[in-house]
C-alpha cells in the first residue's frame, strides 16, 4: 500500500485548470506529430523523401501519410508508432518528474537577463541613495517551487539522436 | 534589431506580455514569445475568434491546438516550417510581406494565426491574432500586414526587425530566426 506520505506532494499542488487538462490531453498528439512531421521534413529536404516512400514502406496511401503529417488533429497513437516505424526511427518517450524544489521556469529566463536584471536592481538601490528617480528592475527570474512532471518525445533516427 | 533587454522593458512599461507556457512546465533552452498587451488579451480571454457558431469541444481543441505550437516554440522543442510558423513572404517572394510572420494552428477545426515579426533570433513579437477564415484575398493579407507593421512601429518607433536570411524555405533558413541571440 502506497504511503500517504509520499503523495503529499501532490496534495500541495492545485487542481489542474480546464485548459491546462485541454493542453495535456492534445500535448502527446501534439508532440509526436512534431517530431515525426520534423524528422520527416528532413529527410524530403536532404534526401528527397516523398509521402508515397513512407507510405509504401507501411503499406499505406501517399494521401494517408500526407493526411497524418498534415496536422496533430490527425496523429493516433497507432499512426506514430507505423510513422516512426516507416521512417526507421527509434520513439523513445521521456517521463521526466519536476523534482520538488526545482525552480519553477514556466518560461525560462536566460542566465544574462537574470544578470542584468540584478545589475538593474543595484542601480535603482543606487539612484535611490543618489537621490535620483527608482527605476523598476525587470522581471526577475527566481521562481517558486514545484513537484509535478513533465513529459516529451525524443526522436532517435538511424543516425542516433536528433 | 531590438535586444532582450529592451523587450523587458517594454513588458515591464505594459506594452508588451511575455507569454507563459504553463504554470508549472519545465522550459529549457526557450524561445521568447511577446504579445502586444491588448492580442494576450483576445487571446487569453474568450471568445476566441470564429467560436460562436462552433461546438465548444472544438473551440477548446483549437485552443489547446495553438498553445501547444506557442508551448513548442518557448520551450526550444521542434518547430515545423510552414506548419507551425510561417514567413509570409517567401511563397510568392513578395518583399513587401518579408519579415511578417504567423504561427498557426492546423485543421481540421477553424484555424487561428497570430501575426508578427522576429526583434532577434529567438524571439517573437505577437501583433494580432485572428481566425484564418479572416482572409480571403491578397487585398486582406497586405491590410493585415500593414495593420501590424503600424502596430510594431508604434511600439518600436521603426526598429527594424528581421528579415534574413531570405526566402525563409529551408530547415537552415528558420533556424536562423529561432536559435536565441543573447545581447
Amino acid at each position: 500500500m502506497t504511503d500517504p506520505r509520499q503523495l503529499a506532494f501532490l496534495a500541495n499542488l492545485p487542481p489542474l485548470t480546464r485548459e491546462e487538462q485541454d493542453d495535456a490531453c492534445f500535448r502527446v498528439r501534439d508532440r509526436l506529430w512534431a517530431e515525426i512531421g520534423s524528422l520527416y521534413d528532413q529527410y524530403e529536404e536532404e534526401q528527397d523523401l516523398s509521402y508515397a516512400d513512407v507510405g509504401r514502406r507501411i503499406s499505406r496511401s501517399r494521401s494517408q501519410v500526407q493526411r497524418w503529417l498534415a496536422a496533430p488533429m490527425n496523429m493516433t497513437l497507432s499512426s506514430a508508432g507505423l510513422l516512426a516505424e516507416g521512417l526507421d526511427a527509434d520513439l523513445l518517450v521521456l517521463l521526466q518528474p519536476r523534482a520538488a524544489g526545482e525552480p519553477m521556469r514556466a518560461n525560462r529566463i536566460h542566465p544574462c537577463e537574470a544578470a542584468k536584471a540584478r545589475v538593474e536592481q543595484f542601480r535603482a538601490l543606487d539612484e535611490r541613495a543618489l537621490g535620483f528617480e527608482e527605476t523598476t528592475p525587470p522581471e526577475n527570474a527566481a521562481a517558486p517551487t514545484r513537484g509535478t512532471a513533465t513529459a516529451s518525445v525524443i526522436r532517435w533516427s538511424r543516425h542516433g539522436p536528433a | 534589431m531590438l535586444t532582450w533587454s529592451q523587450l523587458e522593458t517594454f513588458c515591464n512599461d505594459g506594452q508588451l506580455v511575455r507569454w507563459k507556457a504553463g504554470e508549472r512546465s519545465l522550459s529549457v533552452g526557450g524561445r521568447g514569445l511577446y504579445m502586444l498587451t491588448d492580442v494576450h488579451s483576445r487571446f487569453t480571454e474568450r471568445p476566441w475568434p470564429d467560436a460562436s457558431d462552433e461546438d465548444p469541444r472544438r473551440t477548446r481543441e483549437r485552443r489547446g491546438a495553438m498553445r501547444n505550437v506557442l508551448e513548442r516554440y518557448v520551450k526550444g522543442q521542434a518547430i515545423r516550417l510552414n506548419y507551425d510558423l510561417k514567413e509570409l513572404g517567401t511563397l510568392n517572394r513578395d518583399q513587401g510581406m518579408r519579415g511578417y510572420w504567423e504561427f498557426r494552428s492546423q485543421g481540421p477545426m477553424t484555424e487561428t494565426r497570430l501575426f508578427g515579426f522576429v526583434p532577434l533570433p529567438g524571439a517573437f513579437v505577437a501583433t494580432d491574432f485572428q481566425s484564418r477564415a479572416e482572409f480571403e484575398s491578397a487585398a486582406d493579407w497586405a491590410a493585415q500586414r500593414a495593420a501590424c507593421g503600424q502596430r510594431w512601429d508604434s511600439l518600436t518607433s521603426g526598429a527594424p526587425f528581421m528579415n534574413t536570411p531570405w526566402p525563409v524555405d529551408g530547415r537552415s533558413a528558420l533556424a536562423a530566426y529561432l536559435d536565441r541571440a543573447d545581447d
